[in-house]
């Protein structure tokens, strides 16, 4: 009996310390986010973004957008992306083999005539079948290509776009009108930068029309609000955090911009990989910042891209357990970064808190709650210890939340109405009953999954946005 | 058991402390947004009050000292604010008008008060009006500010004398620049755009004996947003010594700006420039410098290793060569498997939807 209580106490001090280790660093993430973000609003207010770019310097962009099966909103989403506020930019539309009427809609629409082309770059992707051009946007271009995936779509945008940046974005995306001259910038003050990611917000709840935001709000489903706070959390000070110590490993999928030359670089996006957008950025430490230390992957604090968040349940289980997919595959296909000191602050903090906190995360708190309850039940632990447990773990998460609460008030005010800021608070509160745990047990399942061979993407439904 | 208690007491303490934080904190996040609120209440008030003001100020001949008399010091900024747009859009009369408000009322001793105080949210503000309203009296403290150890200070009081077209200034802010890290070549031609085309001269002067690479090519980049023809020789012979590439391309940019016919021999040399970036601004350029003798060098251009050079190779011709487009269509279409064909056949689609 003893030998189990040792083993079981063993256990429980090595969750405590797991779990004090993480608070640490998330108070620290927290710190280094508060004072870059009101850095970073000093210098921006009293920026003439428009006027930077009468000089002509600016770069190209290439804005590629993979879309499968699309019909429903791929027509307002390009009018409303052919309107972006940026004096040379290129639209590159991939049709990824939609099995429905999204290039026909293409057809209907933008004026598009076939065109004779050859890649320019040889990224591997599947066959392109044709390539359109409209004779009404003279920016657009289409590219009809077989099945691949969205990797693979990207990567035959890559081959056939002309510009010295690329950006990349989901189909349903909603952007900001002046989200290209925004993320162009980190690429015009620093000539180091190769990447840069901007804030995702959660559309749901907000007034959009033809692919615009005209009122921010706040979605009536309670699990929409708490992916508001999750999100805030994660962009506000994970990455700001970590952008410090030019850590950032991982770029939102729905709005990324790159160097096209560092893509060509490291071979473009992995074809078959399931968190593409974490990988190709954990690639781009690997291959390029190894050489050249100076390289620097950034992040932009301000919201430049709203997108839907799921408001079922089977959604967003199905969301999480790909992410986590997506984050152990990433993890584990570059596993040689793990406390290296060839690279740096990545190899020796970033990855490894990675590895541990976001990769085996779940695992740890999912086993910590099983010990949790042997330990009551063999009466190891008594009810008030375990209360005061439970309670602490619960008030961190909660403090944590209210924090990014605090940094987006500090800084964007993007929720403008008070009631709108108190729902936000009491989301932070009540996301840390259930919600919290439940996104555990879907990333563990979600790793379960991955080691038992089952990684295909899982099914992803919108709803879109009806306006 | 100790442990077990101590552990105990640990945790009852961590839950009292992080109770009261997390109650300070929800309390801060509404007082801050109850202030914010508060602000922009005062804010909507004072332009319902002011813009009707304002409007009659700028339509009509009143001292502007009449108009701000009225106005407490607290809310300066607000009207800066308000003003903001309006002093990046206007001109001329209208402008000298508006300017009026800040350079002879007692708003200017006001952001100068701001200019001298310790905090740099102060300082970037009061430089930026300041600079907006070009503020002559505000010149001497901003060249001190180059001299900051904070870089958003040095960016902004460089930025306030280039509105003030202080030109002494530039190399003051060229030097002070090579101080920071984060001061890019976009970031200093951005300050740069905004003095008048009177700092060429001074550039040019310089130029000649200029070794620095970022100074040589953000004075060639300045000669061609002002298209000062003057500097086409100097910009020339710089060009033909150079080994750096961001140097080549600006020049053959500013060549192809001013349309610098004398450079079209330099350029023939540089068609072959291991730089792929090079040769495609060649091609560019030619396009416009250019003329018939250029032709089998610009078809050669076609097999180019690198697409960017072999797509402008076509475009070039097609510009610079009357009735080209038959000859590279018959090639275009006769050499299917070819790579250069199938870049010459894009490039005539293209054209062809785009006419």
């Amino acid at each position: 009996m003893n030998i189990v209580k040792y083993i079981v106490f063993g256990f429980n001090s090595l969750i405590l310390f797991y779990f004090l280790l993480v608070c640490s660093i998330y108070i620290v993430l927290n710190i280094v986010a508060f004072f870059k973000m009101i850095k970073y609003n000093s210098t921006i207010k009293y920026l003439d973004l428009k006027r930077v770019f009468k000089l002509t310097n600016y770069k190209p962009i290439s804005v590629i957008v993979p879309a499968y099966n699309e019909e429903n909103g791929i027509v307002e989403s390009l009018k409303s992306l052919l309107q972006l506020e940026y004096p040379d930019f290129q639209l590159v539309v991939v049709n990824d083999g939609s099995t429905d009427n999204t290039l026909q809609k293409l057809f209907e629409n933008f004026s598009i005539r076939q065109v004779s082309f050859t890649p320019f770059y040889k990224l591997k992707s599947q066959p392109i079948r044709s390539v359109f051009m409209s004779s009404e946007y003279p920016n657009l271009i289409v590219i009809d290509k077989v099945n691949g995936g969205k990797a693979d779509a990207i990567n035959a945008g890559i081959n056939l776009a002309k510009s010295p940046l690329i950006t990349v974005i989901d189909a349903d995306s909603v952007l900001e009108r002046d989200c290209l001259l925004k993320i162009v910038r980190p690429f015009m003050e620093d000539e180091n930068v190769i990447a840069v990611g901007g804030t995702i917000r959660i559309a749901n709840g907000c007034n959009i029309l033809h692919g615009n935001i005209l009122e921010v709000g706040l979605a009536k489903s309670w699990l929409a609000r708490f992916q508001v706070v999750e999100y805030l959390r994660a962009f506000l000070f994970g990455r700001n955090g970590f952008d410090v110590l030019n850590g950032i490993l991982i770029i939102s999928g729905a709005f990324s911009c790159f160097s096209r030359d560092a893509l060509i670089a490291i071979d473009g996006y992995r074809e078959g990989c399931i968190g593409e957008d974490m990988e190709i950025i954990v690639r781009m430490h690997r291959k390029l910042r190894r050489e050249h230390p100076k390289l620097r992957i950034t992040f932009i604090p301000d919201p430049v891209c709203w997108t839907e968040a799921p408001e079922t349940f089977n959604v967003l289980r199905s969301q999480r357990m790909r992410w986590q997919k997506g984050t152990v595959d990433s993890i584990l296909l570059h596993k040689k970064l793990f406390m290296n000191p060839a690279y740096g602050w990545i190899g020796m903090l970033v990855f490894p808190y990675f590895a541990l906190f976001e990769m085996l995360g779940p695992v740890i708190e999912i086993f910590g709650y099983f010990f949790f309850l042997v330990s009551f039940s063999l009466g190891f632990v008594t009810v008030s210890f375990a209360v005061a447990f439970l309670t602490t773990a619960i008030l961190y998460g909660v403090v944590l939340s209210v924090l990014s609460v605090i940094l987006e008030e500090l800084s964007f005010q993007r929720y403008p109405k008070l009631s709108q800021l108190l729902t936000l608070i009491a989301a932070a509160f009540l996301e840390n009953f259930g919600y919290r745990q439940l996104t555990t047990w879907w990333r563990f399942r979600g790793m379960v999954e991955y080691f038992t061979g089952k990684r295909h993407w899982g099914k992803m439904e919108k709803k879109g946005f009806a306006k | 058991m100790n442990i077990h208690l101590d552990i105990f007491a640990f945790l009852a303490l961590t839950i009292f402390a992080l109770l009261i934080l997390t109650y300070v904190l929800v309390i801060q996040v509404v007082v801050l947004r109850l202030i914010h609120g508060y602000q922009q209440k005062r804010e909507q008030q004072f332009y319902a009050v002011w813009e009707e003001n304002i409007f009659l100020f700028l339509e009509g001949d009143d001292n502007p000292q009449t108009l701000i008399k009225k106005i407490k010091r607290s809310k300066y900024l607000y009207l800066l604010h308000y003003l903001r747009e309006f002093f990046l859009m206007l001109k001329g009369d209208d402008f000298q008008k508006l300017s009026a408000i800040v350079n002879k009322t007692k708003i200017q001793p006001f952001l100068i008060s701001q200019l001298k105080s310790g905090s740099p949210k102060k300082i970037n503000e009061a430089a930026y009006f300041l600079g907006l309203a070009k503020s002559a009296a505000a010149r001497d403290i901003l060249r001190k500010k180059l001299r900051s150890q904070n870089a958003s200070v040095f960016l902004s009081s460089a930025l306030a004398l280039a509105r003030l077209n202080d030109i002494d200034a530039v190399f003051d802010i060229f030097r002070n620049a090579r101080r920071f890290k984060f001061v890019s070549k976009d970031s200093l031609l951005a300050i740069f755009s905004e003095f008048s085309d009177g700092i060429c001269k001074p550039l040019l002067v310089n130029l000649k004996r200029e070794k620095n690479i970022l100074i040589q090519s953000i004075s060639i980049t300045l000669f061609r947003h002002f298209k000062f023809y003057n500097a086409g020789e100097s910009v020339l012979k710089i060009m033909v010594y150079s080994q750096n590439k961001e140097v080549i391309i600006e020049s053959i940019k500013f060549f192809s700006s001013i349309e610098f016919i004398e450079a079209s021999t330099a350029l023939r040399s540089l068609i072959n420039h291991p730089k792929a970036d090079v040769r495609t601004e060649v091609l560019k350029a030619l396009a416009v410098l250019g003329n018939e003798s250029f032709e089998q060098r610009i078809w050669d251009c076609m097999y180019d290793p690198e697409y960017e050079v072999q797509y402008n190779a076509v475009i070039t011709l097609m510009k610079l060569i009357p009735g080209s487009e038959e000859k590279i269509s018959q090639f275009a279409y006769g050499n299917l498997k070819d790579r250069a064909a199938a870049i010459a056949r894009m490039v005539l689609s293209e054209r062809n939807i785009r006419s």
